[in-house]
């Protein structure tokens, strides 16, 4: 019976291992092969849902079909981390790729590190006129473009469930516009099992702070903090009084980047997350569409809020081995045809948002992104105040993070602690010379 | 030398003896291959790194910097900090981690049977469940809304409390997650060293009068030396090396309570603004740290050579 079981259990092993070992690489899917001795483009991208690996899968599947296409395109797709790893080691090893993607916070450092080009001669002048404004300023470097942006997402909507607004006695269709609005409600709100509101700590803070402050954390010349004002102050006593645990927990419940769950698993009632939050709940939870309610995120005053704008662009490398041929792929893909372009913005359900005026025009007049309030919402009431996300160092954000929390969890004076963090920034920036290094202000 | 062959009858062949001359080429030949991957894989990118520690590198552009580098990572605040972290991890972690395996160990040993066999399975599956998975698991239960333990403590009549939201709370628990995740593996280790101890020793001991405590403290303790130096040095560096736990389960929060210099370097090595000049300085700094620890280990503990 024993050696019955243990040849069972090998077997069942060596099944599992043989699975591993059979299951075929997504990315190469679709991709019929490059002929002998063509033009091969690499393209390195990072793997986000299955619906966006999907668009980037046909766009190279179309372009590799055509008979007569000038050049081959290879698609890898990786997880986050491993794309960072294999770029690093590429980049060391001088095997890059031809187009990488790069977030708007990356490309204006990659352009000074060298690491990118200028695409401006190397993409037809129509697809640069036809940018947004907002969206032209993430990719700009000096005179030259990094990149050419694909989309914009805002990092910090507000989310929150309307049963429970009603439940409580709020009106479901008034959210919170204010601080004060934002911690009456979270105590009306808060419940046994669930919270009156959620928020995180990570890279949210630089939409909170900007919001507070007027301004980022650094000077625009990284020659000094900038964060000793008095919005930035009240903001930290709204922050101390969010994690004293009465409506809030003290720690988050979910990361800025799936913060919607925390609402949409009735742990909270209010949540933040970015606007990728909308096709959250159209994937995982179709049947609380009607019931999550979407909103800018509430300020001092009542004003507008900034969010900073996330989103991802693409970039060719500075040791390409085809940059012509890499700069009229990436023209293929996001600057020439609307209908196109339009596709990917279908298939996120409306919850990322394009950086073409052209496109603009094409889904409002052809498409269902006009019928869906929420993305009306975040397209008038956010997007229009969107500020690009700060280049400088995560470590200045992770000191004024860790301010926060300094005051909000271990009880540090608020002067005392903004004294000690203001020094330690600029500290840093003294031992990194960060003085005058602002690639977005050279 | 001559060696008879068996039912040979013929001369007895000559055997020539081995001098040392050809002991030493043999060995050096044997060592070879494992140094030219020792070479490719560990010197060479040892002195790589070593040499752009003292630069301004960012991959396509090098400037020589000096100690510059370095200089600026030891003032860096949240560095030193993750220094005295991975102190703080090493000495609560360590200890637990080599008693009470070898406490266990002494269960499982006089077990026999399917008792046994299962008692050994049990123990090592957390071994191979890898960290990522176990920090799921231990958020689940730490949980402060839902986690297992609130709830228990709640239906026991006390006041939740959140684990993570207290630098040391939050340092506990991340020990206790990786001390489950190395039990099995650690008591393994202890078991095998008991197992090696031979009943002779025992025997003797007893014919002399010595009770059980006196026989672990004059006998068990001193023969499981190496294997104490062993799990000593692994639980070392698998502390020191320690990252995905602190990652997922607190991101180095609360306000660096838990972060260590490994997640350190791999937040830096992610930022596309901090030079990797930077990073590899710290990495170098790290290794030293670890190979300092481990040397003053083997200096405090001594092993023995083999007891045959």
């Amino acid at each position: 019976m024993k050696r019955i079981l243990s040849v069972l259990l090998a077997l069942v092993m060596l099944l599992s291992v043989s699975a591993i070992a059979v299951a075929e690489d997504p990315s190469t899917l679709s991709a019929p092969p490059a002929k002998e001795g063509e033009t091969v483009v690499q393209f390195w991208c990072i793997m986000w849902e299955t619906w966006n690996q999907n668009w980037l899968k046909t766009q190279a599947y179309n372009w590799n079909s055509n008979p007569e296409r000038p050049f081959y395109v290879e698609l890898s797709l990786m997880d986050g981390d491993t794309f960072n790893t294999r770029i690093a080691a590429a980049r060391a090893g001088d095997g890059t790729p031809d187009i990488i993607c790069a977030d708007y916070a990356s490309v204006a450092n990659n352009y000074r590190n060298g690491y990118t080009l200028d695409l401006k001669d190397l993409i037809p002048q129509s697809a640069w006129d036809d940018l947004l404004d907002s969206a032209k300023s993430f990719i700009t470097v000096g005179d030259a473009y990094a990149a050419y942006p694909w989309m914009m997402e805002p990092a910090v909507v507000m989310y929150y469930d309307k049963d429970a607004f009603t439940e409580v006695g709020l009106d479901p269709e008034s959210p919170p516009t204010t601080w004060d609005e934002l911690v009456e409600y979270s105590k009306m709100l808060t419940t046994p099992d669930r919270f009156g509101m959620d928020i995180d700590n990570t890279y949210n803070m630089w939409s909170w702070t900007y919001t507070a402050n007027g301004d980022y954390m650094l000077t625009n010349d990284w020659s000094a903090a900038n964060i000793n004002s008095q919005g930035m102050k009240d903001f930290a006593a709204l922050y101390r009084d969010i994690r004293s645990g009465v409506f809030a927990s003290q720690t988050a419940l979910k990361h800025q980047n799936v913060g919607v769950y925390a609402v949409l698993e009735e742990r909270a009632a209010i949540s933040f997350s970015g606007s990728w939050g909308v096709g959250a709940i159209n994937v995982d939870y179709p049947e609380k569409i009607d019931r999550i309610g979407v909103a800018a995120a509430p300020t001092q005053d009542g004003e507008p809020f900034h969010a900073t704008s996330g989103g991802w662009s693409f970039c060719v490398d500075a040791h390409a081995q085809h940059p012509q041929e890499a700069a009229d792929y990436i023209y293929y893909m996001l600057g020439d045809s609307v209908e196109n372009v339009a596709d990917f913005f279908v298939a996120a359900n409306f919850a990322k948002f394009t950086t073409r005026k052209s496109v603009a025009e094409y889904l409002v007049a052809n498409t269902d992104a006009s019928k869906d309030e929420r993305i009306q919402i975040i397209q008038s009431d956010i997007m229009p105040y969107v500020v690009a996300e700060p280049a400088f160092p995560y470590e200045v954000t992770t000191y004024v993070a860790n301010m926060l929390d300094s005051i909000a969890l271990d009880g540090t004076d608020i002067d005392t602690a903004f004294a000690d963090t203001e020094a330690l920034i600029n500290q840093y920036i003294a031992d990194q010379g960060l003085a005058g290094k602002n690639p977005k202000a050279q | 030398m001559l060696r008879q062959t068996a039912g040979s009858t013929k001369r007895a062949k000559r055997v020539r003896r081995p001098t040392a001359k050809m002991d030493y080429i043999t060995a050096y030949c044997m060592i070879i291959p494992p140094l030219i991957v020792l070479g490719i894989f560990v010197f060479w990118p040892l002195y790589e790194s070593l040499s752009k520690s003292l630069t301004d590198w960012n991959f396509y552009n090098t400037t020589f910097v000096g100690l510059k580098n370095y200089q600026v990572a030891l003032r860096n605040p949240i560095f030193r900090r993750s220094f005295g972290n991975i102190v703080k991890y090493v000495l609560i972690s360590l200890p637990i981690g080599i008693i009470l395996p070898f406490l266990f160990a002494h269960c499982v040993r006089h077990m026999r049977g399917l008792y046994a066999d299962m008692s050994k399975t049990a123990l090592y599956i957390p071994s191979i469940i890898s960290g990522v998975i176990a920090s799921v698991i231990f958020l689940f239960i730490f949980d402060f809304q839902g986690g297992l333990l609130n709830n228990a403590i709640r239906t026991l009549g006390g006041t939740k409390y959140n684990f993570m939201a207290h630098g040391t709370s939050a340092l506990l628990c991340i020990i206790f997650t990786s001390f489950w995740s190395g039990f099995g593996h650690s008591t393994l280790y202890m078991l095998a060293g008991l197992n090696n101890i031979p009943d002779t020793y025992y025997e003797a001991a007893a014919l002399d009068g010595c009770g059980g405590f006196r026989r672990m403290i004059y006998i068990t303790i001193p023969c499981m030396r190496n294997i104490f130096l062993l799990s000593l040095v692994n639980g070392i560096r698998g502390t020191l090396m320690m990252m995905e736990l602190p990652l997922l389960m607190t991101n180095g929060g609360p306000n660096n309570a838990t972060i260590t210099p490994v997640l350190y370097i791999y937040k830096m090595f992610s930022d596309s603004a901090v030079s990797m000049g930077y990073v590899l300085a710290c990495s170098v700094m790290m290794m030293v740290f670890s190979v300092a620890f481990t040397a003053v280990s083997f200096f405090l503990i001594k092993p023995d050579k083999s007891m045959e």
